[in-house]
């Protein structure tokens, strides 16, 4: 098992665009393709939760490596909210329905692309879902997540640069 | 002489009740603003770690950010779904450490 890098990200995005994968980054994850400085163990994926982007999700991921059995990819087709995914090059989470966000339509008007690869859902979502899941850890970085956010608009940036001179 | 006296424990008493009130608020104003300086204190650290990923790549920041350990339960399937975020947080209530902050 490797730790996410931006290798793979891109690896990622480069597989889910040839697929035609409806995704955005999100947690803590997403936020660092913003720039926020934190570490985070996994990366977070918020895909569009259909039959179709389902069918799509788990062909990409079978190429980037990850081992699917037949069942595990009828649920992602048939729908789940929540899948783990242990089994292929770094953990990845898919959040289908993250609290604090209607939908994916929703959040995906909202998003942006970083560095002209990464969709990420937009810092108001992210910190939305961590308000609106409330566990320990979500309550113990909003407030330095929020002060991020309110650090990028007091500069007037939608994220930190991502290759400064 | 009794009325002299009367009006010289009023005042006494007035002026007590008017130190206390001194006191009293005295102690909040102060202990309110050691808060906001605690605070302005960690937005200032804060934004100072902020400029500082700033200056880097975005390359170089996910190379050091994303870290990688063992998680307790959590990573012991290679494969787990939920039909509901409710039944998620209801394994996770049930099954991981409290440590681990996802309750």
């Amino acid at each position: 098992m490797q730790v996410f890098s931006y290798k793979q990200g891109e690896r990622l995005a480069e597989v889910f665009n040839r697929w035609g994968v409806e995704y955005l980054f999100i947690g803590k994850s997403g936020a660092v393709f913003y720039g926020y400085p934190d570490t985070t163990q996994d990366a977070d994926i918020f895909p569009a939760k259909t039959p179709e982007n389902g069918r799509k999700l788990a062909a990409a991921l079978r190429e980037l490596g990850y081992e699917l059995t037949l069942d595990n990819e009828n649920e992602l087709i048939a729908g789940k909210d929540f899948v783990q995914l242990r089994s292929g090059p770094f953990d990845l989470d898919l959040v289908f329905a993250p609290d604090g966000i209607e939908t994916f339509i929703a959040a995906k008007a909202r998003s942006i692309i970083i560095d002209n690869r990464f969709p990420v859902a937009s810092l108001d979502d992210i910190i939305a879902s961590k308000r609106a899941a409330n566990r320990q850890k979500d309550r113990e970085s909003l407030p330095r997540l929020e002060a991020f956010r309110d650090y990028l608009r007091s500069r007037n940036l939608t994220a930190l640069p991502t290759n400064p001179l | 002489m009794s009325a002299l006296l009367t009006s010289h424990r009023r005042r006494t008493q007035d002026l007590l009740f008017f130190l206390l009130q001194v006191i009293f608020w005295g102690i909040r104003i102060i202990k309110g603003k050691i808060n906001v300086k605690a605070e302005s204190k960690q937005l200032k650290e804060w934004e100072r770690e902020f400029d500082a990923a700033a200056r880097n790549s975005l390359l170089d920041r996910m190379e050091y950010l994303f870290i990688n350990t063992y998680k307790l339960e959590l990573d012991n399937s290679k494969f787990r779904s939920f039909d509901s975020i409710e039944e998620y947080r209801e394994w996770c209530r049930k099954n991981l450490p409290e440590y681990l902050g996802y309750r």
